[in-house]
Protein backbone atom coordinates (compact mmCIF):
# COMPACT_ATOMS: atom_id res chain seq x y z
CA UNK A 1 0.00 0.00 0.00
CA UNK A 2 1.28 3.51 -0.64
CA UNK A 3 1.96 6.02 1.59
CA UNK A 4 0.60 9.02 0.70
CA UNK A 5 2.73 10.98 3.32
CA UNK A 6 5.71 10.07 1.10
CA UNK A 7 4.05 11.39 -2.48
CA UNK A 8 3.20 14.14 -0.97
CA UNK A 9 6.67 14.82 0.17
CA UNK A 10 8.14 14.04 -3.10
CA UNK A 11 5.47 16.24 -5.08
CA UNK A 12 6.43 19.01 -3.46
CA UNK A 13 6.94 22.13 -5.33
CA UNK A 14 9.12 25.04 -5.21
CA UNK A 15 7.29 27.40 -3.14
CA UNK A 16 6.74 24.78 -0.27
CA UNK A 17 11.03 23.66 -0.77
CA UNK A 18 11.90 27.59 -0.49
CA UNK A 19 9.32 27.12 2.82
CA UNK A 20 11.08 24.06 3.90
CA UNK A 21 14.51 26.26 4.05
CA UNK A 22 13.27 28.88 6.10
CA UNK A 23 13.46 29.00 10.13
CA UNK A 24 10.54 28.62 11.86
CA UNK A 25 8.50 27.41 8.79
CA UNK A 26 10.27 24.19 8.22
CA UNK A 27 8.22 22.24 11.18
CA UNK A 28 4.80 24.07 9.69
CA UNK A 29 5.45 22.87 6.12
CA UNK A 30 5.97 19.10 7.51
CA UNK A 31 2.73 19.25 9.01
CA UNK A 32 1.14 20.59 6.52
CA UNK A 33 2.14 17.79 4.40
CA UNK A 34 0.86 15.00 6.39
CA UNK A 35 -2.19 16.55 6.71
CA UNK A 36 -2.62 16.95 3.02
CA UNK A 37 -1.64 13.10 2.73
CA UNK A 38 -4.56 12.26 5.50
CA UNK A 39 -6.75 14.48 3.35
CA UNK A 40 -6.40 12.25 0.29
CA UNK A 41 -6.23 9.16 2.94
CA UNK A 42 -10.05 10.01 4.15
CA UNK A 43 -11.01 10.94 0.78
CA UNK A 44 -10.66 7.41 -0.43
CA UNK A 45 -11.87 6.24 2.54
CA UNK A 46 -15.10 8.49 2.33
CA UNK A 47 -15.35 7.23 -1.54
CA UNK A 48 -15.77 3.48 -0.05
CA UNK A 49 -18.25 4.85 2.33
CA UNK A 50 -20.20 6.10 -0.98
CA UNK A 51 -19.66 2.88 -2.78
CA UNK A 52 -21.02 1.09 0.59
CA UNK A 53 -23.70 3.74 0.06
CA UNK A 54 -25.11 3.30 -3.19
CA UNK A 55 -25.21 -0.29 -2.54
CA UNK A 56 -27.51 0.39 0.42
CA UNK A 57 -29.58 2.69 -1.96
CA UNK A 58 -29.94 -0.67 -4.68
CA UNK A 59 -31.09 -2.66 -1.74
CA UNK A 60 -33.40 0.32 -0.99
CA UNK A 61 -34.44 0.42 -4.63
CA UNK A 62 -35.00 -3.29 -4.43
CA UNK A 63 -37.18 -2.96 -1.53
CA UNK A 64 -39.69 -0.13 -2.59
CA UNK A 65 -40.09 -2.27 -5.90
CA UNK A 66 -41.11 -5.28 -3.87
CA UNK A 67 -43.36 -2.74 -1.60
CA UNK A 68 -41.85 -4.33 1.60
CA UNK A 69 -42.99 -2.36 4.16
CA UNK A 70 -41.61 -3.74 6.60
CA UNK A 71 -38.01 -3.71 5.52
CA UNK A 72 -38.15 -0.47 3.70
CA UNK A 73 -38.17 2.04 6.65
CA UNK A 74 -35.40 0.09 8.39
CA UNK A 75 -33.80 0.30 5.26
CA UNK A 76 -34.22 3.98 4.99
CA UNK A 77 -32.80 4.49 8.47
CA UNK A 78 -29.43 2.18 7.41
CA UNK A 79 -29.34 4.80 3.91
CA UNK A 80 -29.41 7.68 6.37
CA UNK A 81 -26.97 6.66 9.12
CA UNK A 82 -24.43 5.68 6.16
CA UNK A 83 -24.44 8.79 4.42
CA UNK A 84 -23.82 11.14 7.54
CA UNK A 85 -20.63 8.90 8.21
CA UNK A 86 -19.59 9.66 5.03
CA UNK A 87 -19.66 12.92 5.81
CA UNK A 88 -17.87 13.10 9.13
CA UNK A 89 -15.22 11.03 7.65
CA UNK A 90 -14.85 13.81 4.38
CA UNK A 91 -14.88 16.47 6.78
CA UNK A 92 -13.24 15.25 9.92
CA UNK A 93 -10.81 16.80 12.35
CA UNK A 94 -7.32 17.35 10.57
CA UNK A 95 -5.31 17.68 13.58
CA UNK A 96 -4.93 21.58 13.41
CA UNK A 97 -4.15 23.53 16.32
CA UNK A 98 -3.03 27.31 17.33
CA UNK A 99 -0.20 29.17 18.38
CA UNK A 100 -1.36 28.57 22.26
CA UNK A 101 -3.74 25.87 21.67
CA UNK A 102 -4.89 24.06 25.06
CA UNK A 103 -3.22 20.91 23.75
CA UNK A 104 -0.72 20.71 21.11
CA UNK A 105 -0.92 18.52 18.21
CA UNK A 106 2.64 17.76 16.71
CA UNK A 107 3.99 15.65 14.09
CA UNK A 108 4.18 12.48 15.87
CA UNK A 109 0.64 12.68 16.63
CA UNK A 110 -0.30 13.87 12.79
CA UNK A 111 1.72 10.63 11.66
CA UNK A 112 -0.80 8.87 14.29
CA UNK A 113 -3.71 10.38 12.98
CA UNK A 114 -3.15 9.50 9.37
CA UNK A 115 -1.91 5.74 11.00
CA UNK A 116 -5.26 5.72 12.41
CA UNK A 117 -7.19 6.46 9.22
CA UNK A 118 -5.36 3.56 7.50
CA UNK A 119 -6.24 1.52 10.11
CA UNK A 120 -10.25 2.70 9.27
CA UNK A 121 -9.78 1.80 5.39
CA UNK A 122 -9.02 -1.68 6.24
CA UNK A 123 -12.04 -2.08 8.41
CA UNK A 124 -14.41 -0.64 6.32
CA UNK A 125 -13.92 -3.21 3.36
CA UNK A 126 -16.07 -6.12 5.39
CA UNK A 127 -18.91 -3.80 5.74
CA UNK A 128 -18.52 -3.29 1.89
CA UNK A 129 -19.04 -7.13 2.10
CA UNK A 130 -21.74 -7.10 4.27
CA UNK A 131 -23.39 -4.70 2.11
CA UNK A 132 -23.26 -7.17 -0.96
CA UNK A 133 -24.74 -10.12 1.29
CA UNK A 134 -27.83 -7.86 1.81
CA UNK A 135 -28.30 -6.78 -1.32
CA UNK A 136 -28.35 -10.47 -2.30
CA UNK A 137 -30.54 -11.96 0.48
CA UNK A 138 -32.91 -8.82 -0.95
CA UNK A 139 -32.96 -9.94 -4.56
CA UNK A 140 -33.23 -14.00 -3.80
CA UNK A 141 -35.65 -13.38 -1.36
CA UNK A 142 -34.08 -16.05 1.50
CA UNK A 143 -35.90 -14.53 4.76
CA UNK A 144 -32.05 -13.29 6.21
CA UNK A 145 -32.54 -9.44 5.33
CA UNK A 146 -33.93 -8.38 8.49
CA UNK A 147 -31.31 -10.45 10.85
CA UNK A 148 -29.17 -8.72 8.23
CA UNK A 149 -29.94 -5.34 8.62
CA UNK A 150 -29.65 -5.47 12.33
CA UNK A 151 -25.53 -7.03 12.40
CA UNK A 152 -25.00 -4.45 9.46
CA UNK A 153 -26.29 -1.27 11.79
CA UNK A 154 -24.46 -3.07 15.36
CA UNK A 155 -21.02 -2.55 13.08
CA UNK A 156 -21.45 0.97 11.40
CA UNK A 157 -22.50 1.85 15.19
CA UNK A 158 -19.17 0.53 15.95
CA UNK A 159 -17.61 2.18 13.12
CA UNK A 160 -18.83 5.07 14.43
CA UNK A 161 -18.09 5.54 18.15
CA UNK A 162 -14.28 4.57 16.42
CA UNK A 163 -14.85 8.04 14.55
CA UNK A 164 -15.97 9.24 17.71
CA UNK A 165 -12.70 8.91 19.37
CA UNK A 166 -10.46 9.61 16.18
CA UNK A 167 -9.39 13.21 17.90
CA UNK A 168 -9.50 12.25 21.49
CA UNK A 169 -7.56 9.07 21.55
CA UNK A 170 -4.54 10.15 18.83
CA UNK A 171 -4.56 13.65 20.92
CA UNK A 172 -4.02 11.52 24.22
CA UNK A 173 -6.92 13.24 26.12
CA UNK A 174 -8.88 10.51 26.60
CA UNK A 175 -9.55 9.47 30.58
CA UNK A 176 -9.33 5.96 31.59
CA UNK B 1 -17.45 41.83 -12.04
CA UNK B 2 -16.98 40.54 -8.74
CA UNK B 3 -13.44 39.45 -8.05
CA UNK B 4 -11.80 41.86 -10.27
CA UNK B 5 -10.44 44.38 -7.47
CA UNK B 6 -9.40 43.22 -4.11
CA UNK B 7 -12.02 45.39 -1.87
CA UNK B 8 -12.50 45.34 1.77
CA UNK B 9 -16.21 43.80 0.63
CA UNK B 10 -14.62 41.30 -1.57
CA UNK B 11 -12.71 38.76 1.02
CA UNK B 12 -9.75 36.30 -0.37
CA UNK B 13 -9.71 38.07 -3.89
CA UNK B 14 -6.66 40.02 -5.03
CA UNK B 15 -5.38 40.85 -8.26
CA UNK B 16 -1.77 40.78 -8.76
CA UNK B 17 0.95 43.10 -11.33
CA UNK B 18 0.19 40.19 -14.13
CA UNK B 19 -3.63 40.35 -13.39
CA UNK B 20 -3.49 36.97 -11.88
CA UNK B 21 -6.59 37.16 -9.27
CA UNK B 22 -7.79 34.34 -6.20
CA UNK B 23 -11.57 33.73 -6.86
CA UNK B 24 -14.61 32.67 -4.38
CA UNK B 25 -17.82 32.47 -4.59
CA UNK B 26 -18.76 35.25 -2.11
CA UNK B 27 -21.41 34.24 0.40
CA UNK B 28 -23.69 37.56 -0.81
CA UNK B 29 -23.44 36.07 -4.61
CA UNK B 30 -24.57 32.91 -3.56
CA UNK B 31 -28.06 33.52 -2.12
CA UNK B 32 -29.92 31.05 -4.01
CA UNK B 33 -28.08 30.27 -6.68
CA UNK B 34 -27.13 26.34 -7.08
CA UNK B 35 -24.46 27.31 -9.72
CA UNK B 36 -22.28 30.16 -10.77
CA UNK B 37 -20.02 31.06 -13.52
CA UNK B 38 -17.06 33.13 -13.05
CA UNK B 39 -17.86 36.15 -15.52
CA UNK B 40 -14.50 36.27 -16.76
CA UNK B 41 -11.96 34.31 -18.88
CA UNK B 42 -9.48 32.37 -16.62
CA UNK B 43 -6.13 33.11 -17.34
CA UNK B 44 -2.92 31.51 -16.41
CA UNK B 45 -2.32 30.92 -12.58
CA UNK B 46 -5.51 32.81 -11.47
CA UNK B 47 -6.28 30.80 -8.11
CA UNK B 48 -10.03 29.70 -7.28
CA UNK B 49 -11.16 28.70 -4.07
CA UNK B 50 -13.10 25.99 -3.32
CA UNK B 51 -15.21 25.52 0.00
CA UNK B 52 -15.67 22.49 1.98
CA UNK B 53 -20.08 22.61 0.70
CA UNK B 54 -18.77 23.88 -2.95
CA UNK B 55 -17.78 21.94 -6.13
CA UNK B 56 -15.47 24.03 -8.83
CA UNK B 57 -15.77 22.86 -12.41
CA UNK B 58 -12.87 24.19 -14.95
CA UNK B 59 -13.68 23.81 -18.85
CA UNK B 60 -10.87 24.71 -21.64
CA UNK B 61 -11.98 25.30 -24.60
CA UNK B 62 -15.53 23.82 -23.77
CA UNK B 63 -14.19 20.57 -22.19
CA UNK B 64 -14.52 19.54 -18.53
CA UNK B 65 -10.72 19.71 -17.33
CA UNK B 66 -11.18 18.33 -13.27
CA UNK B 67 -13.43 19.05 -10.76
CA UNK B 68 -12.12 20.13 -8.32
CA UNK B 69 -14.38 18.48 -4.96
CA UNK B 70 -12.00 19.11 -2.18
CA UNK B 71 -12.22 22.14 -0.21
CA UNK B 72 -8.76 24.51 -1.18
CA UNK B 73 -7.25 26.69 -2.82
CA UNK B 74 -6.41 25.54 -6.65
CA UNK B 75 -3.68 27.31 -9.41
CA UNK B 76 -5.01 26.86 -12.44
CA UNK B 77 -3.47 27.16 -16.01
CA UNK B 78 -4.84 27.81 -18.80
CA UNK B 79 -3.62 29.34 -22.41
CA UNK B 80 -4.62 32.74 -21.53
CA UNK B 81 -0.99 34.47 -20.74
CA UNK B 82 -1.26 38.15 -19.69
CA UNK B 83 -0.24 40.15 -22.73
CA UNK B 84 0.86 36.94 -24.94
CA UNK B 85 -2.88 36.23 -25.23
CA UNK B 86 -4.22 39.87 -25.83
CA UNK B 87 -1.12 39.80 -29.06
CA UNK B 88 -2.12 36.28 -29.92
CA UNK B 89 -5.66 37.83 -30.25
CA UNK B 90 -4.41 41.09 -31.89
CA UNK B 91 -2.44 38.75 -34.42
CA UNK B 92 -4.58 35.71 -35.34
CA UNK B 93 -8.12 36.99 -33.81
CA UNK B 94 -8.16 34.04 -31.69
CA UNK B 95 -8.72 33.17 -27.95
CA UNK B 96 -8.19 30.45 -26.02
CA UNK B 97 -11.82 30.28 -23.37
CA UNK B 98 -10.88 28.74 -19.97
CA UNK B 99 -14.03 28.88 -17.45
CA UNK B 100 -14.77 28.00 -14.09
CA UNK B 101 -18.40 26.85 -12.64
CA UNK B 102 -19.27 26.82 -8.77
CA UNK B 103 -21.59 24.42 -8.34
CA UNK B 104 -23.22 24.26 -4.63
CA UNK B 105 -22.38 20.90 -2.65
CA UNK B 106 -24.62 21.26 0.00
CA UNK B 107 -28.30 20.22 1.02
CA UNK B 108 -30.85 22.66 -0.57
CA UNK B 109 -34.87 22.37 0.66
CA UNK B 110 -37.99 22.96 -1.34
CA UNK B 111 -41.96 22.05 -0.81
CA UNK B 112 -44.15 20.29 -2.82
CA UNK B 113 -47.56 19.66 -3.34
CA UNK B 114 -50.73 18.65 -5.32
CA UNK B 115 -51.81 21.99 -7.43
CA UNK B 116 -55.10 20.08 -7.58
CA UNK B 117 -56.52 17.35 -5.52
CA UNK B 118 -56.20 13.99 -7.26
CA UNK B 119 -59.20 11.26 -7.26
CA UNK B 120 -58.08 8.19 -6.15
CA UNK B 121 -60.10 4.62 -6.04
CA UNK B 122 -60.57 3.80 -2.09
CA UNK B 123 -61.29 0.84 -0.95
CA UNK B 124 -63.22 1.95 2.13
CA UNK B 125 -64.83 5.31 0.17
CA UNK B 126 -64.91 4.77 -3.30
CA UNK B 127 -63.23 7.67 -4.87
CA UNK B 128 -62.15 10.04 -3.35
CA UNK B 129 -59.98 12.91 -3.59
CA UNK B 130 -56.77 13.43 -1.82
CA UNK B 131 -54.03 16.35 -1.35
CA UNK B 132 -50.26 15.85 -0.87
CA UNK B 133 -48.29 18.20 0.65
CA UNK B 134 -44.16 17.89 2.45
CA UNK B 135 -40.86 18.78 1.75
CA UNK B 136 -37.98 17.74 0.31
CA UNK B 137 -34.10 18.15 0.21
CA UNK B 138 -32.06 17.62 -2.55
CA UNK B 139 -27.96 18.22 -3.78
CA UNK B 140 -26.09 18.06 -6.30
CA UNK B 141 -23.95 14.82 -6.40
CA UNK B 142 -22.44 15.15 -9.84
CA UNK B 143 -21.52 18.77 -11.24
CA UNK B 144 -20.52 17.89 -14.54
CA UNK B 145 -23.81 16.04 -15.03
CA UNK B 146 -25.64 18.46 -13.72
CA UNK B 147 -24.08 21.35 -15.65
CA UNK B 148 -24.02 19.48 -18.94
CA UNK B 149 -27.51 17.92 -18.78
CA UNK B 150 -29.45 20.07 -16.41
CA UNK B 151 -28.41 23.50 -16.93
CA UNK B 152 -27.19 23.14 -20.39
CA UNK B 153 -30.44 21.74 -21.67
CA UNK B 154 -33.20 23.45 -19.31
CA UNK B 155 -30.87 26.62 -18.78
CA UNK B 156 -31.85 26.18 -14.86
CA UNK B 157 -29.30 28.00 -12.58
CA UNK B 158 -31.50 29.49 -9.79
CA UNK B 159 -32.37 27.25 -6.87
CA UNK B 160 -36.41 27.92 -7.51
CA UNK B 161 -36.27 26.59 -11.33
CA UNK B 162 -34.78 23.25 -10.06
CA UNK B 163 -37.15 22.87 -7.16
CA UNK B 164 -40.31 23.56 -9.60
CA UNK B 165 -39.06 20.69 -11.85
CA UNK B 166 -38.17 18.27 -8.89
CA UNK B 167 -41.45 19.14 -7.86
CA UNK B 168 -43.22 17.41 -10.52
CA UNK B 169 -41.51 14.86 -10.47
CA UNK B 170 -41.83 14.06 -6.45
CA UNK B 171 -45.74 14.21 -7.49
CA UNK B 172 -45.82 11.95 -10.22
CA UNK B 173 -43.96 9.36 -8.52
CA UNK B 174 -46.21 10.04 -5.16
CA UNK B 175 -48.93 9.40 -7.29
CA UNK B 176 -47.62 6.20 -8.84
CA UNK B 177 -46.32 4.92 -5.46
CA UNK B 178 -49.59 5.32 -3.99
CA UNK B 179 -51.38 3.37 -6.36
CA UNK B 180 -49.13 0.81 -6.15
CA UNK B 181 -49.52 0.78 -2.51
CA UNK B 182 -52.90 0.12 -3.38
CA UNK B 183 -53.12 -2.42 -5.88
CA UNK B 184 -50.38 -4.55 -4.09
CA UNK B 185 -50.87 -3.77 -0.33
CA UNK B 186 -54.80 -3.00 -0.30
CA UNK B 187 -54.22 0.21 1.69
CA UNK B 188 -56.91 2.29 1.48
CA UNK B 189 -56.40 6.11 2.56
CA UNK B 190 -57.25 5.12 5.96
CA UNK B 191 -53.85 3.48 6.30
CA UNK B 192 -51.88 5.91 4.88
CA UNK B 193 -50.55 8.37 7.90
CA UNK B 194 -49.68 4.48 9.48
CA UNK B 195 -47.52 3.99 6.37
CA UNK B 196 -45.82 8.08 5.62
CA UNK B 197 -42.08 6.67 6.76
CA UNK B 198 -42.25 3.86 4.39
CA UNK B 199 -43.84 6.24 1.92
CA UNK B 200 -41.27 8.45 1.88
CA UNK B 201 -38.26 5.27 1.80
CA UNK B 202 -40.63 4.39 -1.82
CA UNK B 203 -40.71 7.89 -2.99
CA UNK B 204 -37.06 8.22 -2.64
CA UNK B 205 -36.37 4.66 -4.01
CA UNK B 206 -38.44 5.73 -7.32
CA UNK B 207 -37.09 9.35 -7.64
CA UNK B 208 -33.59 7.88 -7.41
CA UNK B 209 -32.93 6.71 -11.79
CA UNK B 210 -35.08 9.64 -12.58
CA UNK B 211 -32.82 12.75 -10.90
CA UNK B 212 -30.11 10.69 -11.01
CA UNK B 213 -29.47 11.30 -14.81
CA UNK B 214 -29.13 15.44 -13.88
CA UNK B 215 -26.79 14.96 -11.57
CA UNK B 216 -29.02 15.26 -8.54
CA UNK B 217 -29.99 13.43 -5.51
CA UNK B 218 -32.89 13.55 -3.18
CA UNK B 219 -31.49 13.29 -0.09
CA UNK B 220 -35.20 13.15 2.09
CA UNK B 221 -38.46 13.80 2.36
CA UNK B 222 -40.24 15.21 5.33
CA UNK B 223 -43.37 16.04 6.64
CA UNK B 224 -45.25 14.24 4.36
CA UNK B 225 -49.15 15.15 4.74
CA UNK B 226 -51.97 13.52 3.31
CA UNK B 227 -55.32 15.29 3.25
CA UNK B 228 -58.60 13.83 3.11
CA UNK B 229 -61.72 15.96 1.76
CA UNK B 230 -64.12 17.91 4.11
CA UNK B 231 -66.86 15.06 3.76
CA UNK B 232 -64.83 12.33 4.22
CA UNK B 233 -63.51 13.70 7.60
CA UNK B 234 -66.19 14.28 8.57
CA UNK B 235 -67.61 10.18 8.14
CA UNK B 236 -64.87 9.24 9.62
CA UNK B 237 -65.36 11.43 12.54
CA UNK B 238 -68.84 10.33 12.85
CA UNK B 239 -67.73 6.79 12.90
CA UNK B 240 -65.26 7.52 15.47
CA UNK B 241 -67.87 9.15 17.83
CA UNK B 242 -70.08 6.14 17.77
CA UNK B 243 -66.67 4.28 18.56
CA UNK B 244 -66.14 6.25 21.11
CA UNK B 245 -69.87 6.07 22.76
CA UNK B 246 -68.99 2.95 22.85
CA UNK B 247 -72.45 2.25 20.77
CA UNK B 248 -72.00 -1.58 19.99
CA UNK B 249 -75.79 -2.28 19.49
CA UNK B 250 -76.81 -2.29 16.24
CA UNK B 251 -80.13 -0.16 17.26
CA UNK B 252 -78.19 2.28 19.01
CA UNK B 253 -76.13 2.96 16.40
CA UNK B 254 -78.76 3.15 13.93
CA UNK B 255 -80.47 5.93 16.80
CA UNK B 256 -77.54 8.08 16.77
CA UNK B 257 -76.81 7.92 13.01
CA UNK B 258 -80.60 9.25 13.07
CA UNK B 259 -79.94 11.75 15.62
CA UNK B 260 -76.57 13.58 14.06
CA UNK B 261 -79.12 13.42 10.22
CA UNK B 262 -81.73 15.28 11.86
CA UNK B 263 -79.49 17.66 14.06
CA UNK B 264 -77.92 18.24 10.25
CA UNK B 265 -81.57 19.15 8.54
CA UNK B 266 -82.27 21.06 11.77
CA UNK B 267 -78.88 23.30 11.52
CA UNK B 268 -79.91 23.38 7.56
CA UNK B 269 -83.18 24.66 7.75
CA UNK B 270 -81.39 27.48 10.40
CA UNK B 271 -79.36 28.88 7.90
CA UNK B 272 -80.16 32.15 6.24
CA UNK B 273 -80.41 32.02 2.53
CA UNK B 274 -80.31 28.83 -0.08
CA UNK B 275 -83.24 26.22 0.13
CA UNK B 276 -83.14 25.70 3.92
CA UNK B 277 -83.40 29.07 4.39
CA UNK B 278 -86.80 29.77 2.77
CA UNK B 279 -90.11 29.93 4.59
CA UNK B 280 -90.59 26.57 2.61
CA UNK B 281 -87.29 25.03 3.88
CA UNK B 282 -87.87 25.95 7.71
CA UNK B 283 -91.41 23.40 7.43
CA UNK B 284 -89.20 20.91 6.02
CA UNK B 285 -86.43 20.97 8.49
CA UNK B 286 -88.54 21.23 11.01
CA UNK B 287 -90.75 18.53 9.52
CA UNK B 288 -87.46 16.64 9.34
CA UNK B 289 -86.33 17.22 12.31
CA UNK B 290 -89.55 16.28 13.54
CA UNK B 291 -89.48 13.19 11.81
CA UNK B 292 -85.73 11.84 12.96
CA UNK B 293 -86.96 12.61 16.34
CA UNK B 294 -89.92 10.34 15.62
CA UNK B 295 -87.86 7.84 13.96
CA UNK B 296 -85.05 8.19 16.94
CA UNK B 297 -87.77 7.28 19.69
CA UNK B 298 -89.11 4.57 17.47
CA UNK B 299 -85.99 2.74 17.54
CA UNK B 300 -85.27 3.41 21.00
CA UNK B 301 -88.52 1.96 21.51
CA UNK B 302 -87.98 -2.14 23.01
CA UNK B 303 -89.19 -4.18 19.71
CA UNK B 304 -89.55 -0.76 17.94
CA UNK B 305 -87.18 -2.19 15.03
CA UNK B 306 -88.80 -5.58 14.31
CA UNK B 307 -91.93 -3.68 13.90
CA UNK B 308 -91.03 -0.98 11.93
CA UNK B 309 -89.23 -3.52 9.97
CA UNK B 310 -92.88 -5.17 9.11
CA UNK B 311 -94.14 -2.33 7.70
CA UNK B 312 -91.33 -1.76 5.38
CA UNK B 313 -92.43 -3.14 1.37
CA UNK B 314 -91.77 -6.15 0.84
CA UNK B 315 -89.36 -4.46 -2.44
CA UNK B 316 -88.45 -0.74 -0.93
CA UNK B 317 -86.39 -0.59 -3.86
CA UNK B 318 -89.23 0.66 -6.01
CA UNK B 319 -90.43 3.61 -3.48
CA UNK B 320 -89.35 6.42 -5.47
CA UNK B 321 -86.48 8.69 -3.65
CA UNK B 322 -87.65 12.06 -2.64
CA UNK B 323 -85.26 14.28 -3.55
CA UNK B 324 -82.37 12.01 -2.11
CA UNK B 325 -80.78 8.73 -2.60
CA UNK B 326 -82.29 5.59 -2.14
CA UNK B 327 -80.34 3.03 0.37
CA UNK B 328 -79.26 -0.02 -2.34
CA UNK B 329 -79.41 -2.63 0.82
CA UNK B 330 -82.13 -1.69 3.04
CA UNK B 331 -84.08 1.18 0.79
CA UNK B 332 -84.37 3.78 3.23
CA UNK B 333 -84.16 7.23 1.47
CA UNK B 334 -81.77 8.97 2.39
CA UNK B 335 -80.08 13.00 2.16
CA UNK B 336 -78.02 13.19 -0.96
CA UNK B 337 -74.54 13.42 -0.37
CA UNK B 338 -74.59 11.00 2.08
CA UNK B 339 -71.69 8.25 2.13
CA UNK B 340 -73.58 6.04 4.84
CA UNK B 341 -77.27 5.02 5.09
CA UNK B 342 -78.66 6.57 8.55
CA UNK B 343 -81.10 3.20 8.90
CA UNK B 344 -78.22 0.17 8.17
CA UNK B 345 -75.41 1.83 7.56
CA UNK B 346 -74.58 0.44 4.61
CA UNK B 347 -72.68 2.76 2.41
CA UNK B 348 -74.07 4.75 -0.43
CA UNK B 349 -72.66 5.10 -3.33
CA UNK B 350 -69.09 4.40 -5.00
CA UNK B 351 -70.70 1.47 -7.03
CA UNK B 352 -70.70 3.89 -10.20
CA UNK B 353 -69.85 7.20 -12.16
CA UNK B 354 -72.14 8.23 -14.51
CA UNK B 355 -71.04 8.49 -18.00
CA UNK B 356 -71.80 12.10 -18.82
CA UNK B 357 -71.90 14.02 -15.93
CA UNK B 358 -69.35 12.02 -13.68
CA UNK B 359 -71.80 11.80 -10.34
CA UNK B 360 -71.27 8.90 -8.13
CA UNK B 361 -74.70 7.38 -7.92
CA UNK B 362 -75.40 3.94 -6.03
CA UNK B 363 -74.74 0.31 -7.30
CA UNK B 364 -77.36 -0.88 -9.22
CA UNK B 365 -78.88 2.38 -10.45
CA UNK B 366 -80.76 2.58 -14.06
CA UNK B 367 -80.29 6.64 -14.27
CA UNK B 368 -78.18 9.05 -13.03
CA UNK B 369 -79.47 11.18 -10.02
CA UNK B 370 -77.74 14.10 -11.06
CA UNK B 371 -78.81 14.34 -14.76
CA UNK B 372 -80.96 11.64 -15.22
CA UNK B 373 -78.45 9.78 -18.23
CA UNK B 374 -79.43 5.73 -18.66
CA UNK B 375 -77.20 3.82 -16.33
CA UNK B 376 -78.06 0.31 -18.23
CA UNK B 377 -77.12 -0.70 -21.56
CA UNK B 378 -77.84 -3.66 -23.28
CA UNK B 379 -75.68 -6.07 -25.52
CA UNK B 380 -75.64 -5.80 -29.48
CA UNK B 381 -75.69 -9.45 -29.51
CA UNK B 382 -77.38 -10.77 -26.99
CA UNK B 383 -79.69 -7.86 -25.67
CA UNK B 384 -78.22 -8.73 -22.01
CA UNK B 385 -78.62 -5.84 -19.67
CA UNK B 386 -74.91 -4.19 -18.91
CA UNK B 387 -73.61 -2.46 -16.53
CA UNK B 388 -72.49 1.54 -17.06
CA UNK B 389 -69.22 0.81 -18.54
CA UNK B 390 -68.51 -3.03 -18.86
CA UNK B 391 -66.18 -3.83 -21.22
CA UNK B 392 -67.92 -7.51 -22.25
CA UNK B 393 -71.26 -8.75 -22.03
CA UNK B 394 -71.51 -10.99 -18.83
CA UNK B 395 -73.86 -13.75 -20.59
CA UNK B 396 -72.32 -13.67 -24.60
CA UNK B 397 -68.95 -12.50 -23.76
CA UNK B 398 -69.24 -10.05 -26.52
CA UNK B 399 -66.95 -6.81 -26.16
CA UNK B 400 -68.70 -3.70 -26.12
CA UNK B 401 -67.60 -0.83 -27.84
Amino acid sequence: MNDLRSKVEEDRGIVKQIELLIPGFHGYREREDIRAADSLLRQQLANKMKEINSIFEQCREELGRAMDLTLISNMGNIVKFSRLIENRIRHAEQGYTGISADFRIEEEELNTLYEWDLALLQTIDPIHTMAGELLNSILVDDGTAFRKMRILKNTLNEFNSTLNKRMTKIAGLEVT
Amino acid sequence: MLFDKKTPTTNGSGKSMLGATTFMWDDAAKGDKVMFRIPRNIIWNDNVVVREDEYAVFFRDGKVLTVLDKAGRYGLSSLNIPVLTELQRKVTGTQPVAEVYYVQRRELRGKFGSAEAFTFRDQDFGMIRLRIFGQFAYKVVDPVQFITQFIGTKGFSESDNVISWLKDEVIMQLNDALGELKTQKQLSALDLPAYLEEIEQILLSKLEPDVGEYGIKIMRIAGLNINFPEDVQKSIDERAGIGALGLTDQKQKDAYMAFQAGKAMRDAAKQEGGAAGAGAGIGVGMGAGMGMGMMMANQMAPGAQQAQQAQQPAHPQQAAPPGGIKCPSCGTDVPTGSKFCINCGAKIGGGMSCPKCNAEVPKGSRFCLNCGTKMVTSCPQCNAELQSGAKFCPDCGTKIE
